[in-house]
């Protein structure tokens, strides 16, 4: 039986204000709260609100239907000031018992690719977040940005994590497909759930666009090409931001109700729905996959070069954790609220370089104004 | 830029719309300038990636290529008639 894994991303970091040369050592308060007020409570309207309820409804009218979320620490923080509807929603999702909730790193940074303590204690610290505020433990990891390496897994396992979600990058897996269960090479108990790009790019990515050979996509056509897909091919994993949704494409385009009429007509298909926890404990693993360097979901490349791309970003990166071990032993607590809005990896995200000067992924992603940065041109 | 000097301009320059390995700044804005200029001198990265990234991009704009965009669409143009 074939079965959908969907999983909706919530990020927001917290944006930094126009920070002058001068005001190092005098002004300690880093962030734009009108931007981040302004952006967030925006997202919320258009997107993340409605496409929660179009879930919640779908919960209630399919019993089969299942989704997992992840949202990172600092976007709770900010939901959780701004537009704390949102969070009564997602109380609401978890409540149906078929919600799951993802494990990931506090600040939504890339502390696994350099300081194993800092993810550690920032996955810990996610993990009390979601505890104290939903009353569920995540038992599946999806770390910042999807990256994972084989130097990562033993760590994941070490944290009581079952299954780790990553990309279905084509050099890694070569001939082989990512609608499959993996187990980790360097930790064989850690299960490895694979996003399969081109069907989750269809709807998070070409949905509207109206040049695409298959646009306009119906629920019926996408349900088809999975059904379609080998018999043998236990899982079809859908990773995509929740801004697919009302934001990425915006409601005209048909998105909410494309995604409506998917249940029905995977019910139709006799296709079903899992959460990752339910598809890393009932598919069995095919084998073993082995990732040498990190990989990502992001560009074609799917590695981590639009954070860590360029020599402004390497050099922001290493100075950053090069303090890692004192903010730990410091008790200030603002220094530390400091640390984990600073370590965001959007803020490494804008200063590349990989695609000037059409970087942006979402329009409103990119601070317009960054005098000591590089400016786009728009 | 082809002396491979960091270089910081106006926003509001001809060639802002062509150059990406610079820094922009409005005109008006000697508070932005000041950063610019303060952060290319603190910081190692930002001197060399803007040096040899804009030595690149410069080395990229030759009168070669925008004769062939010119040519190319003078061909557009004769193949619609």
């Amino acid at each position: 039986m074939k079965a959908i894994c969907f999983y909706f991303q919530i990020h927001q970091p917290f944006r930094l204000k126009r920070y002058r040369f001068f005001d190092i050592g005098n002004d300690h308060y880093y962030y734009d709260d009108f931007a981040n007020d302004d952006i967030l409570t925006r997202i919320a309207q258009r997107s993340y609100i409605p496409a929660a309820e179009t879930l919640l409804h779908l919960l209630e009218q399919y019993p089969g239907f299942r989704c997992a979320f992840s949202i990172s620490g600092v976007a709770l923080e900010q939901l959780e000031q701004y537009v704390p509807e949102f969070i009564d929603i997602m109380k609401k999702l978890i409540a149906t018992g078929r919600v799951e909730i993802l494990g990931e790193t506090y600040a939504h940074s890339l502390s696994s690719l350099i300081d194993p303590d800092e993810f550690a204690n920032q996955v810990r610290v996610h993990d009390e977040k979601i505890q104290s505020l939903f009353g569920v433990k995540p038992k599946v990891l999806r770390n910042t940005e999807l990256i994972y390496c084989d130097e990562m897994a033993p760590q994941i396992a070490a944290l009581g994590y079952k299954g780790v979600i990553t990309e279905g990058a084509k050099h890694i897996l070569g001939w082989k497909s990512p609608d499959y269960v993996y187990c980790a090479a360097s930790a064989p108990k850690l299960k490895i759930l694979l996003r399969n790009a081109k069907l989750s790019d269809d709807i998070s990515r070409r949905f509207s666009n109206t040049e695409w050979e298959e646009y306009p996509l119906t629920a019926d056509r996408y349900m088809d090409w999975i059904a379609s897909t080998p018999a043998e091919e236990q899982i079809i994993n859908l990773f995509m931001n929740l801004e697919t949704f009302g934001e990425f494409h915006p409601r005209e385009s048909g998105i909410f109700q494309f995604l409506e009429a998917i249940p029905y007509f995977a019910r139709e298909r006799g296709v079903e729905f899992l959460t990752p926890t339910e598809a890393v404990s009932k598919l069995k693993p095919v084998g073993e996959l082995s990732v040498m360097h990190p990989i990502s979901w992001a560009d074609e490349a799917r590695d981590t070069s639009a954070w860590l791309g360029n020599k402004l970003q390497n050099e922001a990166f290493q100075k950053l954790y090069s303090v890692a071990e004192r903010v730990r032993l410091c008790e200030d607590r603002r220094l530390k609220q400091d640390w984990y809005y600073l370590q965001g990896a959007d803020h490494l995200y804008y200063m590349s370089t990989k695609h000037l000067p059409m970087v942006q992924l979402i329009p409103h992603s990119r601070p317009t104004k960054l005098p000591s940065r590089h400016s786009p041109t728009t | 830029m082809q002396m491979g000097v960091p270089s910081i301009i106006s926003k509001q320059s001809g060639c802002a719309e062509i150059l990406n390995n610079v820094i922009k700044t409005d005109y008006w804005d000697i508070d932005a300038m000041a950063d610019a200029i303060n952060s290319i001198i603190t910081y190692p990265a930002m001197y060399k990636q803007l040096r040899e990234d804009g030595l690149d991009e410069v080395n990229r704009i030759t009168w070669d290529k925008a004769g062939a965009k010119v040519i190319d669409i003078y061909r557009k143009v004769i193949d619609k008639k």
